[in-house]
């Protein structure tokens, strides 16, 4: 495991160790959050990875009140930074946007309340693109964040903030969410471990919703092994998600072990490791697949031209479920508010939509509603839908062949500042090897595989549905070593 | 060019305005992706081909018909400027 | 002019009969409640919060569907419909679409109904599941004079079935009695309490003479929706007969003032950007399912009809009137259990108490309330023992219904038929003696009798027994010829 600067060792520890710790010592913990908030103190005012932190004094009152109860749970007192669209019960809830930087959400996501429920504190709300939209992280309504390993350059997006809180050492582990690649890209950038479960196995309940068909939260941690701990805790059944998975899950845990646990067949797909892969990026995935060979995996190449498609295929239906879940937002309930005496509701809605969303936010509920609208339906999103079948299947295919797919999660290094961001399509373009992912809606992490002029690189790792187990295990095989 | 007018008509559909100042960087940018997206008109596929919606393969939680704690508006409202006795202020709808 | 009217209607009725709402676990039973105190994360649209669907209200839909004869699909497919308004809390509304390879929950059907004698049969195009709006309330009495709305969310979310026939119907009159035999069909299934406020509303479409489809919102019952169309299609025909052109468009009924006025919001018609909700992935509906529901159906109006018309020998209009409305169907059965004479109780129900209720402006329930069976047990004992008349009768079940009294208080204040002879005799020698043309045109003619019979129900405000009062009068007749 290989840290940024910001990070020291008391801060850089694992969940397992936290937990180990604090068993033989509950005052170990108060130390911990001590070093976590020294780090903040120190590195935040430049990161930016918070949208808001919540004060120590509240998080230490928060704690001595669990240590008096007794019992820890599993995630034995970690910090817990969440994405700000992931929405806590008395703390605000953003979404990195103009349009709800007050609004203090009555209620706490599934998500939120199984983290509180084993242990975990949430310590702050994170930076992201504004309602998810962007992979940069620039987009934020509030500042950028900038990415640990060098701050001219751009931490991933959208959620860049969660990714550079645990990268820094400012948390222990993230939550965040993923629709088109938003935990993996910023994990990659940042030489984190991100994952992207399948879709229904995380509850969606009380996340922003972006995306619906393609949206899930998942764990940002600096080591495969934090990233299964959380993830056995958030996965399960939720009664208040109707895309909820009935499906018995947990012990992840067990799967982060140094050797393979079955004789892995893996395939890499041409198309994304062909055009506009970055070449130092291949050389780093090259050694990586050199890696997995030894541990006695079968690495095979396969075809799938249908790839092409999958970045519009993506967008199009991306932007038409934007378009309408951010219908929601016109200031009446909750959100920026304007006086309505004297005035007419369209007049006061659009002042709020103008004033409360942000360019691209904009741009993508624009687009979304094109390719709702008469006329343009059938060529557009009805198209799109179908060619998400054609890809769903063409997965479905693979992954009888093979256990898992392997590919870089990003085409490029982290970007620089502004580098990408004023040129939609290159910016949409940096999604390419992740999206396809969400469009079948396949679990799938991101795992540092190496530096390149101190920069860290992201190996994506992806499998058929519910196939957390085996990724968490081949992701552990490419990080070796320990875990903090 | 046709894209200002379209994108005047989305915007009143989605009640997203638009700085008309602006307007012709954001038609070039809409264009562009629409540029992109029209990449899939290409693919000719099978009529018997259905579209997929979701990726969602198990059972659909359902619920049963009893009640579970309302939780009451006033939550939503700590400055009380949204609410009047309970109601929700709102513009004039006429 | 009245083939040249083409009606069809979109009926949404509230699924009362659902504790909770459609997608959250929140009280369906907002009536009387403070404003915004049946709501929660999901019928407000908070940012992050889910649909789940009600399973009840499923199997309310097919048991409706069934009851109507249509198609129920074998998936419940979900859509958004989006549209801005103040009551909508994610501005945009689960519903249901036929397009794009969509479908609603159940397609085609029908409904029989008798108007006024003769029977036609009215096609359903569709029925639809979706979630009811918050309702919107203005803080001063006038919407025109107020600064701001008011929102209250209670309703929000609360189950409704969109029932949409074809433009089968061709006179107001009709589309009432559909709009009642509907009504009846869901109260059968305890589906749906139509009496209550806002749980069953119409949308008229209406065209006249080959013009073009206007639609009328915000009509709250049978009644109302007889009235709105009369008064549309006579505002149409008007503007036909002066030459001029009626637009497509749609209206507003004020019930206050009984008219229908233009809407200022220009419908966007087609752009309601309708996809499938990615919340609720389509839920398969079994057969075993759809039959185990239509094993269950209760009894439904044609067949309840059907039945009563054997079993109580009334005639088949008379029992197809009473099953219009299960309430009074049902307090027609009762009475007529207790009281017997279900030939008289069902002529009060249909002939005097319906006529009331209708006057009074109140439902009919609360009719019943006023005229329960008790009291109609009492005024079918009072006409059989010649206490009242028939006439007298009609008076009694005006009072019971408008003024909420009793048959024993209009009893103990004299309204009765007078059976004392001798006072009706005493009557009679006044009339005599002050028309004494009249006594001698009926001695030389019978049939000037009933002039004198006339006068003596008038002085007795109609409370002697004609019967009787004929006899007398023949009777002293024939002692004045002999004189
Ligand atoms: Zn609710």
């Amino acid at each position: 495991m290989t840290l940024p600067p910001q990070c020291t060792q008391l801060s850089s520890i694992s969940i397992k160790t936290l937990r180990r710790r604090v068993e033989e010592d509950p005052d170990f913990l108060f130390k911990y959050i001590e070093e976590v908030y020294r780090v903040i103190e120190k590195y935040e005012e430049r990161l930016r990875a918070y949208i808001t932190l919540r004060p120590m004094s509240d998080v230490i009152r928060e704690v001595e009140n669990i240590v008096k109860r007794g019992k820890l749970g599993p995630l034995g007192g970690a910090l817990v930074a969440v994405k700000d669209n992931i929405s806590t019960r008395g703390i605000r809830t953003t979404c990195g946007s103009k349009m709800l930087e007050d609004y203090v959400p009555p209620y706490d996501a599934t998500v939120v309340r199984k983290i509180k429920e084993s242990g975990g504190i949430v310590i702050g709300k994170t930076n992201m693109d504004e309602f998810a939209m962007g992979s940069t992280t620039e987009n934020s309504a509030f500042y950028p964040t900038l990415n640990p390993w060098d701050l001219s350059r751009v931490p991933g997006g959208s959620s860049g903030g969660s990714a550079v809180a645990v990268a820094a050492c400012e948390a222990t582990v993230a939550l965040a969410s993923d629709t088109g690649g938003s935990i993996r890209l910023p994990a990659a950038y940042t030489g984190t471990v991100g994952l992207k479960p399948t879709y229904g196995l995380v509850s969606r309940y009380g996340l922003v919703a972006y995306g619906s068909s393609l949206d899930q939260v998942g764990p940002i941690g600096r080591c495969v092994e934090d990233v299964a701990a959380v993830l056995d805790v958030i996965s399960g059944h939720d009664p208040r998600d109707s895309t909820s998975l009935k499906v018995g899950v947990g012990g992840f845990e067990k799967y982060v072990v140094g050797s393979p646990l079955k004789k892995y067949r893996i395939v890499v797909i041409e198309e994304m490791v062909s055009e506009g892969v970055d070449e130092k990026i291949l050389k780093t995935f090259n050694s990586v697949v050199d890696l997995l060979s030894k541990h006695d995996v079968t690495v095979e190449f396969r075809k799938m031209p249908l790839l092409h498609y999958s970045l519009p295929t993506y967008y199009i239906i991306a932007m038409a479920e934007a378009s309408s879940n951010l219908a929601r937002f016109d200031g009446l309930r909750y959100g920026i508010r304007s006086d309505v005496e004297g005035k007419l509701w369209v007049d006061v809605y659009r002042k709020i939509r103008l004033a409360g969303f942000g360019d691209e936010v904009k741009r993508r509920i624009l687009l979304g509603t094109y390719v709702l609208s008469e006329g343009l339906y059938e060529g557009y999103y009805l198209k799109a839908a179908k060619v998400r079948r054609l890809i769903y299947q063409e997965f479905t295919k693979l992954f009888k062949d093979y256990d898992a797919a392997i590919s870089p999660t990003s085409p490029t290094l982290p970007p620089r500042i502004s580098e990408v961001i004023t040129d939609p399509i290159k910016l949409y373009s940096l999604d390419i090897d992740t999206v396809p992912i969400n469009l079948a809606g396949l679990p799938a992490i991101s795992v540092p595989g190496g530096f390149i002029d101190g920069l860290p690189v992201g190996v994506q790792i992806f499998g058929p549905p519910l196939s957390e187990g085996s990724l968490l295990n081949i992701a552990k095989l490419i990080e070796g070593g320990g875990c903090g | 060019m046709g894209w200002e007018k379209t994108i005047k008509h989305l915007s009143t559909l989605a009640l997203v305005d638009v700085d008309m100042s602006r307007v012709g960087s954001l038609a070039r940018d809409l264009e562009k992706i629409v540029e992109m997206f029209n990449k899939i008109a290409e693919l000719n596929i099978p009529e018997e081909v259905e579209p997929l919606y979701t990726t969602f393969f198990g059972e659909i939680n359902v619920g049963e018909d009893n009640e579970l704690e309302s939780m009451g508006i006033g939550e939503l409202d700590p400055s009380g400027k949204r609410l009047e006795s309970g109601y929700l202020k709102s513009p004039k709808t006429l | 002019m009245d083939s040249e009217v083409l009606i069809g209607l979109e009926v949404h009725v509230q699924v009362t009969s659902l504790r909770t709402k459609l997608f959250c676990r929140c009280s369906s039973n907002y009536r009387g409640n403070p404003p915004n105190t049946n709501v929660c994360p999901v019928c407000l649209g908070l940012p992050g919060s889910l649909p789940v669907l009600n399973k009840k209200a499923l199997e309310k839909a097919i048991a409706v569907a069934l009851a109507l004869n249509s198609r129920v699909s074998d998936k419940l497919v979900f859509v958004r419909k989006h549209y801005f308004y103040p009551d909508l809390p994610k501005n945009y509304q689960v519903s249901q679409y036929d397009r794009y390879g969509l479908t609603p929950i159940a397609i085609g059907g029908s409904v029989a109904v008798d108007v006024d004698g003769s029977s036609k049969v009215v096609r359903i195009r569709r029925i639809n599941i979706e979630e009811d709006t918050g309702r919107i309330a203005y803080p001063e009495k006038s919407v025109l004079g107020s600064r701001y709305a008011l929102v209250d969310y209670n309703r929000a979310g609360v189950a409704l079935l969109e029932i949409v026939t074809e433009p089968d119907l061709r006179t107001p009159r009709e589309a009432r009695v559909f709009l009642e035999k509907l009504g009846s069909v869901l109260e059968h299934l305890e589906v749906a309490d139509t009496s209550l406020e806002g749980a069953m509303r119409a949308d008229a479409n209406v065209s006249v003479a080959g013009g073009p489809r206007v639609e009328i919102k915000n009509i709250g019952s049978p009644k109302d929706l007889e009235k709105a169309l009369n008064y549309e299609i006579a505002r149409q025909l008007n503007i036909v007969k002066s030459g001029g052109t009626v637009e497509r468009e749609t209206r507003h009924w004020i019930k206050e003032r009984g008219i229908t006025v233009a809407s200022r919001v220009k419908e966007l018609e087609g752009e309601y950007r309708y996809f499938p909700d990615p919340d609720l992935p389509p839920i398969p509906i079994g057969r075993e399912l759809v039959e185990a529901i239509a094993k269950s159906l209760p009894e439904l109006p044609d067949q309840r009809a059907r039945r009563i018309a054997r079993e109580y020998g009334i005639g088949d209009y008379m029992a197809s009137v009473l099953v219009l409305h299960k309430k009074l169907c049902d307090h027609f059965e009762n009475a007529s259990r207790v009281c017997g004479n279900p030939k008289l109780v069902s002529s009060i129900l249909i002939n005097e108490f319906l006529r009331w209720v209708d006057e009074a402006g109140v439902d009919v329930p609360s009719g019943i309330t006023r005229l329960s069976t008790d009291r109609l047990c009492k005024l079918v004992q009072y006409f059989e023992s010649g206490l009242v008349s028939i006439k007298l009768l009609k008076e009694y079940v005006r009072r019971a219904v408008l003024e909420d009294t009793s048959p024993e208080e209009l009893l103990s204040k004299g309204l009765t038929t007078l059976g004392e002879e001798s006072e009706i005799e005493r009557v009679v020698e006044e009339v005599f003696r002050e028309n004494p043309k009249a006594v001698a045109d009926a001695i030389r003619d019978p049939k000037a009798v009933n002039f004198l019979v006339g006068q003596v129900m008038k002085k007795t405000r109609g409370r002697a027994d004609p019967k009787l009062v004929n006899e007398i009068i023949r009777r002293r007749l024939a002692e004045y010829g002999v004189k």
